[in-house]
């Protein structure tokens, strides 16, 4: 065996060998509200795929109906946009892209991206599907533990968290009040 | 002189019970994606990835890549470290080198900081993202738009779900850096992540594994073993694995779909994570040995990415249930099944999420507080630091149980600690005895305060305990002797061992055991060995050491070139994120040192016909002898830490004489490094005549500082 001594390295084994998703940032309801253009909720209606203008990544885009504005001003239909999906037979997979279905009842944070695209903000932490009770679930668990540096007596931020479970009456006046909290600031 | 890849590579535990990426879209067939070219997996790193790149989209004043950095080592030791499992058929080729971007459409897989508008999009506001490239529609459907690379005619077309392309896009709106930098990200553990997803792995459920949503290691744990050991199995099968399978309903009978399962095995140090199927069934495959399982809801502590319906989610939220216990053990033989049902306990927990922290016992958590999985230390006491509703003194030992290898709650521990808080949360801490470990693990805890309950799946990440060393146990890997008075010494660009404390196997994998040691691969496309192996990295004044060898009592590396001109050098063990204190070590300008120990191989060559020299080939006179060694230093022709030797220019001038076999001292032929070798020197001597025959000492002296290599060293002459 080339191998090693306690006392003492062969050569042989020195020569042999000298010779020789995606991972989110987690947000907080501050900065999901404060990076997003709109924040609406509704029912998708339809979906599709489709190239982006360069002909480079495959989308899968969403119609939504609006039924509630939180932030924002939409139309009656907001069309987002989500990476993945398949065109053809090309497909392309993204690890922790968003996905709806024709009829998902949902509240959605969305943020403009460079290429136009109205896209769910923080990946899936902008998606709550709405139950029939009009409470939040979020897609994953984002009661999940913070992913932050806290320093001693800093304050700590709101968690996204707190938002699971949470009415969408409950959400507005949160929202708006963040809202107040920004044009008083300005 | 030839070249031998040898590697020698970590044992891992394999498992099964993984989240696979599929062509899960709208209202399609849910088909996994899988690599086919898995045993030869080429991957290229764009070349604008150099330290202190900055991108010029990033419209952030600091670089992407801190200057401090390697970035193709991160790269080069993440491709390695999947490499490493040698349970399953995987395998990515040495990284290359491309100038070209990301094109999904190119067969090309790259590594690059996304420049467009349209892979700012994609990216959108992850660190990073995997873009993988599948075959779409039904079973062999043809080429997708373009025919496979290199094939003219009777093309063999891949199949529904075979990737055919991925592309990892880092973001340009972060740092990343390879040193710990105050906020950077770890480029090692991201690409480390990523690649998982290049195999098609999606994220997992437990914490603490590479898989996770928020990557934290530089190392693959027993979850993420679980994927590539089941989508990958060697050809002719791979370790016998058992099978835990059953089905997760609720009070009443109703199935519980989407429940995130926990199983664990903790003399084997095995945690392995799962999720039912909409059917509340599961069924996931373990190494053979005994295990306790458990079941959670999606929506308690873990962070995981499925795709719910609104019908599922609406189901997920209406079926909240406790964390709740298999009753008994499962004994998992090797190709059998054990079946595990479980009936949840229903009911929302009212203990909410708390922040953590690890920290000494007692230790301020000041800077402690991270969130998300927290790493332990092994071999030692920490206090786990808890804090959230439902956290507080009505807490004792009974409510908490540890699930990993070697963690226990020390007796009467739990305690609130009012002198600092968290979020308005006074702390709860608890003592953790922690048995030393030589291997990475997962270990779990489930709160139960009343009827409530909280898991924390994977969330504590044991890592070994942290290195030990002394300057005076840093010496020459040729000589194994310091700067002479008992003491450690380095010179620039010698290869060099570290040993332990004797009694503390810490710097590296394998504790004591010397068959565990893990040798470097080749160096890489940029012709650089790894700075990291096996998790070890060891620094000399901050800069990267590259590493031949990794092992509990012994690291075997090249001292970088960066210490000339220095006094001494401050040298840090890391190893897993654990990292030794400081030792500081003399600088030598120069330490000749000839390797003496060569167990059948080579010390010396008789240059005459380039074979081994030995008793029984000994040198005659008149004849040149090459001499194997290090610790030559600074000469006049330079080359990067971590590269192989250039051939020295034409007008090179030895600065060494000889002595051998008690002839009187001549010049050298040639001494410096040798080359296409990193921290490897050798000597060219002519024998001289009358000097005897058999083994003849044999000392080298440089005449500029007046050091001389060791006694004792001898070549065989006739």
């Amino acid at each position: 065996m080339c191998g090693i001594r306690r006392h003492g390295l062969s050569i042989a084994l020195l020569l042999a060998s000298s010779a020789g998703a995606t991972s989110v940032p987690s947000l907080t309801f501050e900065e999901l509200t404060d990076h997003s253009e709109l924040i609406v909720s509704g029912q998708i209606n339809r979906s599709w795929t489709g190239w982006d203008s360069e002909h480079k990544f495959i989308w899968t885009h969403y119609e939504l109906s609006v039924s509630g504005v939180q932030k924002g001003a939409p139309g009656a239909t907001v069309e987002l946009s989500e990476p993945g999906g398949a065109v053809g037979i090309q497909g392309m997979a993204i690890a922790g892209a968003v996905a709806y279905q024709p009829g998902d009842h949902v509240l959605v944070f969305l943020q403009r991206m460079p290429n136009g695209y109205l896209r769910t903000a923080g990946w899936s932490q902008g998606k709550y599907t709405v139950d029939n009770m009009g409470r939040l679930h979020s897609e994953t668990s984002l009661r999940g533990l913070e992913v932050l540096s806290a320093q001693k007596g800093a304050a700590v931020a709101a968690p996204l968290r707190s938002l699971d479970g949470m009415t969408l009456a409950e959400l507005r006046a949160r929202i708006a009040a963040r809202l107040q909290q920004q044009r008083e600031a300005k | 002189m030839r070249r031998v890849a040898w590697v020698l590579l970590l044992l891992t535990p394999a498992g099964f019970g993984y989240i696979r990426e599929t062509t899960n879209f709208v209202g399609s067939t849910n088909v996994p994606v899988v690599r086919v070219d898995n045993a030869a997996i080429p991957f290229f790193l764009n070349n604008q990835i150099v330290p202190g790149f900055q991108s010029s989209v990033s419209g952030a004043a600091t670089p992407n890549i801190t200057s401090d950095s390697n970035p193709q080592q991160a790269a080069h030791a993440a491709l390695a470290t999947w490499n490493a499992v040698t349970t399953a058929n995987i395998h990515f080729l040495p990284l290359q080198s491309t100038s070209s971007g990301i094109d999904p459409n190119d067969y090309q897989a790259t590594i690059a900081f996304g420049s467009t508008a349209a892979e700012l999009s994609m990216v959108g506001g992850a660190l990073a993202l995997t873009v993988d490239s599948y075959v779409s529609g039904p079973a062999n459907p043809g080429a997708p738009e373009n025919p496979p690379v290199g094939c003219v005619s009777n093309c063999t077309y891949p199949a529904q779900g075979d990737i055919y392309d991925s592309d990892i896009i880092l973001n340009p709106a972060y740092t990343f850096s390879t040193t710990g930098t105050a906020g950077s990200h770890d480029l090692q553990s991201v690409l480390l992540h990523e690649l998982g997803h290049s195999l098609s792995a999606n994220h997992t459920g437990l914490l603490g594994a590479s898989m996770y949503q928020f990557p934290t290691n530089r190392f693959l744990t027993t979850d993420d073993l679980a994927f590539v050991n089941s989508v990958y199995p060697p050809a002719g099968g791979g370790a016998a694995l058992g099978t835990i399978s059953g089905t997760i309903t609720a009070t009443g009978g109703a199935p519980v779909p989407y429940a995130l399962l926990t199983a664990f095995n903790t003399s084997a140090g095995v945690t392995v994570g799962g999720v039912t199927n909409p059917d509340g069934t599961y069924s996931f495959q373990v190494p053979p040995g005994s295990y306790q399982m458990y079941a959670e809801p999606l929506n308690g502590v873990v962070a995981i990415n499925i795709y719910l319906t609104s019908t599922q989610a609406s189901l997920a939220a209406t079926t909240k249930f406790q964390t709740t216990l298999y009753s008994g053990s499962l004994t998992v033989a090797a190709n059998s099944t054990a079946t595990a049902n479980i009936t949840v306990t229903s009911g929302a927990s009212s203990l909410a999420t708390p922040y953590v922290a690890v920290t000494p016992v007692n230790g301020s958590v000041s800077s402690a507080v991270t969130g998300g999985p927290v790493t332990v230390p092994s071999g030692q006491s920490v206090d786990l630091v808890l804090a959230g509703t439902g956290f507080g003194s009505t807490l004792g030992n009974s409510n908490f149980n540890f699930h990993g290898q070697g963690v226990t709650l020390q007796a009467g521990s739990v305690r609130v600690d009012s002198s600092e808080a968290i979020g308005g949360f006074p702390l709860l801490r608890l003592t953790l005895n922690v048995a030393a470990t030589a291997t990475p693990s997962l270990a779990s805890f489930i709160v139960t305060s009343g009827s409530n309950t909280l898991s924390f799946s994977g969330a504590l990440v044991i890592v070994p305990p942290t290195p030990t060393t002394t300057s005076q146990s840093v010496v020459s890997s040729a000589s194994f002797l310091g700067n002479g008075s008992g003491n450690g010494a380095v010179s620039p660009g010698g290869i060099y061992t570290i040993y332990d404390i004797p009694g503390t196997p810490n710097l590296g994998p394998g504790g004591s055991n010397a068959s565990q040691y893990v040798q470097n691969g080749p160096y890489d496309a940029y012709g650089y060995l790894a700075t990291t192996l096996a998790g070890v990295t060891v620094t000399f004044d901050g800069v990267p050491a590259p590493l031949f060898l990794s092992w509990g009592q012994q690291l075997n590396l090249q001292v970088p070139f960066e210490v000339a001109g220095k006094k001494t050098t401050q040298v840090v063990v890391n190893y897993l994120g654990s990292a030794s204190a400081p030792v500081t070590v003399p600088v030598l300008a120069v330490q000749p040192a000839l390797y003496t120990s060569c167990s059948g191989a080579v010390c010396a060559r008789n240059l005459a016909d380039g074979t081994i020299n030995s008793a029984q080939n000994p040198a005659a006179a008149g004849t040149y002898v090459e001499l194997y060694g290090t610790g030559v230093g600074v000469l006049s022709y330079t080359f990067p830490t971590g590269q192989g030797a250039p051939g020295p220019p034409a007008a090179y001038q030895s600065t060494y004489t000889y002595t051998m076999g008690g002839s009187p001292s001549a010049a050298a032929y040639f001494a410096g490094w040798t080359p296409t070798e990193a921290g490897l020197a050798q000597w060219d001597l002519l024998v001289p005549a009358n000097i005897g025959t058999g083994a003849v000492s044999v000392v080298v002296t440089d005449t500029v500082s007046g050091a001389s290599s060791q006694p004792g060293a001898k070549v065989f002459v006739k």
